[in-house]
């Protein structure tokens, strides 16, 4: 690993960290915060930028990033944003606990959503200062689309080490190029998201009637699939039809390919329904969602109308791993609710900002499954597994394979170690799902009710470092742990 | 600007990284999608995989959207009809490799510029010439026409016989051959000197000067006193190359040429006149025996294989050839042949064609000359408009970057040395030689 040249472009992470942190001391101080919400943001946005600031003058030098390199930049990109991320809850003593800070900042980076909040002396969301609950909010928005991909959007000296940067940050098996140069894929990428979030606070505003605080709030947990909320009652605090509408359209889209909202922008909205991720991922979230609707209507809902709004906003919620809450679904059927821990697994769309095993890989999976059945009736049929019109090769295939069973044995393995600190096996199962897969809220102790702040420290740094496998796709972070990626 | 370059070879990717460098957007086209996924490996470009004569693969790497097409696969007809193809789209310039001479050498009806191809490029006969250039002058390490063939650029590594060793120019016993040639740069190790009138040569000096072809020619036989005048010129596989080269060195030279397939044999002997051709394979010792080596000899190994070309002027030299030159197409092996000092010259047709293309995209008005393949700078043919801010001043008193030099002026049909006392007039082409980091500046000076 090249050292000079990955810590050059960590220090760079840190630097926007620190400078978002600033803009929310900014904000603070125009909402008349408390005065050590104020410092305490102002305090770690200084902090976070010396250091960046000293990382990037010892570590001048070349910045040629080998492939290697590129997973040491993101990994290590993320440990430092999570790490310094967590200054403005230690220092404000909101959350006392630097592992617990760290482990609510890599849920907002890793768009998890999983919270120590409400906790202590905070009883509700609400009674925390707005500056570091929007904070929070824009840990969201930053780990959506990626830091890292917004430093290759935005440095213009990284040529082909934007490349490597990319490839290990996106998610998804293979990564779609808008264009030919990495920088203008990473800047059209990074417009259409804000495009989106521009629209879903404007819509929140003035359709919605929240405030502006509100809006960008749950704009940003949206559009990331994050789901941290500015209510202790999450989303359900706002009791309407139209923002639970509202929401369930962007999170949907947030969970799509932002490639095909690319396209859509410039006029090949076509593009959508050509995907066959796409469509499955639509089918698969009416085909949930019904099923949701049919089983709660009747034994918790006798309106339809509410069981269909509360089955499709958690259906979707879920799916996208964005984790917003309007009903407690863990008071649901049991059908229910082990098919939303079902569709924990699922996820997003590759190259959205969902998290889980991805819509594609499922897809791809299912198809090989069938495929292996029918081949066993018939030996000597030759059968090519295609994606749509385009085959899929059997390298590309065997890749998935071995992706979900490395995240099939993190889960069992994880589960199994979470057993040790949580009060039952369903607690411990959901906690290490809602975590790999970046969705937030579990079942049981975790459940949508409740919140991470009872898990103890060392159960904490399990799930915290499942978000980080979670939401880089297992291999950048695993990577690491061989010894051969530390040697020349 | 965005450019298509169809073909995933050794000059796609040689290519590729060039214009990656220049921050262009490279799209790269070809059949084979593992070349293309070691290419994206190491480039930031967009791949499509599938043959690039086909109009929906050319859709698909959005060709109407390219500003430039470079076809370099190894198929002709697939370059060809590629180019044709993103011409009809309305790609404003297209480049093709093509190697058969039947589609060269076609009347005026069947002309590929005409057709929309802007730049023609035959690889072969772009590196025959360098070949032949070489073997006419001893000593040059390489060697070109520029202007029509009326200025030669050539260069030379000092030696510890050479008479220039350790003095300046003004120093040295034969200013008449001197003051006829211009010198205008020297790399030292890694580090590139533009000489000045107290510059000392020192040992392993590249030394690049230029001047009429016939000054050149006489300058080099006194300051490479090691290098003889060749006698003859033995040439290892009859390909086209091999071919090609046979053809324009037997006018002048005792030429024997090696080819060991009966019929390709048969072939080149109808194609030429006085070379002798030999049915044999170049490795086996009778063969070389055959030909009659002597101490003034040149061995060139032109057949389709690196390694083998290795061997063979290795064979040569134990046989006594004291000047061997080996054609190399796998640009990896280049620098290892080099240092290890296996041969006295390396050719590699890749960085021929991708230097030859490279020159064509430089704007209008600056046309670049050629690149030098051991030198890190250009060469650039520059035109003084009418309205030009340079017209009648002297050459001492344009202010020129730190790391340029005017090397030759042609004005009319006469070359003229490039003194400090000449003064510019319009419509005088001047050779600038330029280390890239200045050719932007070159180019705004004189664009003005």
């Amino acid at each position: 690993m090249n050292k000079r040249a990955v810590f050059h472009l960590v220090a760079f992470v840190t630097l926007v960290i620190g400078a978002a942190m600033g803009a929310c001391a900014a904000l603070s101080f125009y909402w008349n915060d408390p005065a050590w919400t104020q410092h305490s943001l102002l305090i770690s946005s200084a902090v976070t930028m010396a250091v960046a600031g000293l990382l990037l003058l010892l570590m001048r030098g070349d910045i040629n990033l080998s492939r290697r390199d590129g997973f040491g930049v993101v990994t290590f990109g993320w440990l430092f944003a999570a790490g310094f991320g967590a200054l403005p809850y230690i220092f404000s003593g909101i959350i006392p606990h630097p592992i617990s800070a760290v482990f609510e900042t890599m849920s907002g980076f890793t768009t998890t959503g999983a919270s120590m909040l409400p906790s202590g002396s905070f009883q509700t969301l609400e009674s925390i200062p707005r500056g570091i609950i929007f904070w929070r909010a824009l840990t969201h928005w930053f780990g959506g689309m990626g830091v890292l991909v917004l430093c290759v959007a935005i440095l213009p000296f990284l040529g082909v080490g934007g490349m490597q940067i990319y490839r290990a940050e996106m998610p998804g098996p293979s990564k779609d190029r808008l264009t030919p140069r990495i920088t203008t894929t990473a800047k059209l990428l990074w417009g259409v998201y804000v495009l989106l979030t521009l629209a879903e606070i404007l819509l929140l505003k003035f359709a919605g009637h929240l405030c502006w605080f509100d809006s960008f709030c749950h704009t940003f947990a949206t559009m990331a699939t994050g789901g941290f909320s500015t209510r202790t009652a999450s989303v359900g605090a706002f009791n309407s039809g139209l923002v639970d509408a509202i929401i369930i359209f962007f999170m949907l889209a947030a969970g799509v390919n932002f490639s095909l909202h690319y396209y859509a922008l410039t006029g090949q909205p076509g593009r959508y329904f050509k995907d066959p991720e796409f469509r499955f991922y639509i089918f698969f979230w009416i085909g949930c969602g019904l099923f949701l609707t049919f089983n709660v209507w009747g034994p918790v809902y006798d309106h339809f109308g509410l069981a269909l709004r509360a089955a499709f906003f958690q259906g979707t919620s879920i799916l996208t791993t964005t984790g917003f809450v309007t009903a407690d679904f863990d008071s649901w059927p049991q059908a229910s609710r082990l098919l939303l821990v079902l569709m924990m697994f699922v996820g997003g769309c590759a190259g959205s900002t969902g998290g889980g095993i991805k819509i594609v890989r499922i897809f791809i999976m299912w198809k090989k499954m069938i495929k292996e059945v029918r081949q066993f009736m018939r030996p000597q049929a030759v059968m090519q597994l295609k994606l749509g019109r385009k085959p899929v090769e059997d390298e590309a295939v065997a890749n998935i394979a071995a992706f979900f069973t490395i995240f099939v044995v993190v889960f069992a393995l994880a589960s199994f170690l979470m057993t040790f600190f949580t009060p039952d096996l369903e607690t411990a199962a959901t906690s290490v799902i809602a975590t790999l897969g970046n969705i937030g809220p579990g079942l049981a102790a975790v459940g949508a009710t409740q919140n991470y702040a009872a898990i103890p420290i060392p159960g904490q740094i399990i799930l915290t470092l499942c978000m980080l496998l979670g939401r880089l796709e297992l291999y950048t972070v695993l990577i690491l742990f061989l010894p051969s990626f530390w040697k020349r | 600007m965005r450019i298509l370059i169809i073909g995933a070879g050794n000059a796609g990717q040689q290519l590729a990284m060039r214009l990656c460098e220049e921050k262009h957007s490279v799209v790269m086209v070809d059949t084979n999608s593992t070349a293309l996924a070691e290419a994206e490996a190491k480039l930031d470009i967009l791949t499509v995989c599938g043959p690039g004569s086909s109009p929906r693969v050319l859709t698909e790497a959005q060709v109407e959207k390219c500003q430039l097409v470079i076809a370099v696969t190894d198929c002709d007809e697939v370059n060809i009809l590629a180019c044709l193809y993103a011409h009809a789209a309305g790609v404003p310039r297209n480049v093709a490799r093509v190697a058969s001479p039947e589609y060269i050498h076609a009347d005026d009806t069947y002309d590929l510029t005409a057709m929309g191809i802007d730049l023609v490029i035959n690889q072969k006969q772009e590196c025959a010439r360098e070949l032949f250039h070489m073997l006419q002058i001893p000593g040059a390490l390489e060697a070109f026409n520029l202007f029509e063939g009326k200025v030669m650029v050539a260069g030379f590594r000092v030696s510890t016989v050479s008479p220039v060793l350790n003095l300046t120019l003004v120093e040295c016993d034969r200013p008449d051959l001197i003051q006829r040639v211009r010198v205008m740069a020297i790399r030292r190790r890694d580090e590139l000197v533009v000489p000045h009138g107290d510059t000392v040569f020192q040992k392993d000096d590249l030394v690049y000067l230029v001047g009429r072809t016939a000054d050149v020619a006489a300058f080099f036989e006194w300051v490479c006193p090691d290098f003889k005048a060749f006698e003859k010129v033995i040439i290892a596989g009859g390909g086209d190359l091999g071919l090609m080269l046979a053809q324009r060195v037997e006018e002048s030279l005792e030429c024997v040429l090696l080819e060991q397939d009966e019929e390709r044999a048969r072939f080149c002997s109808a194609q030429l006149h006085k070379t002798l051709v030999l049915r044999a394979d170049a490795l086996a010792e009778s063969a070389l025996d055959e030909t009659g080596v002597t101490d003034r000899t040149a061995f060139v190994a032109l057949t389709g294989d690196d390694e083998k070309n290795t061997m063979n002027c290795l064979m040569a030299q134990k046989k006594g050839v004291p000047f061997t030159v080996t054609q190399i197409a796998r640009t990896d092996y280049v620098p290892i042949i080099e240092s290890l000092n296996l041969v006295a010259r390396v050719i590699s047709p890749y960085l021929s064609t991708t230097h030859a293309i490279l020159h064509y995209l430089r704007s209008q008005k600056v046309r670049a000359a050629s690149l030098l393949h051991n030198l890190p700078g250009e060469l650039l043919d520059v035109v003084i408009s009418n309205g030009s801010r340079l017209a009648g001043k002297r050459i001492r008193d344009i202010k020129m970057p730190r790391m340029a030099i005017i090397a030759a002026v042609l004005r009319g049909q006469e070359v003229q040395p490039a003194t400090g006392d000449l003064k510019l007039v319009p419509a005088d082409r001047l050779l600038i030689f330029s280390h890239p980091d200045a050719v932007k500046k070159i180019q705004s000076m004189f664009l003005k």
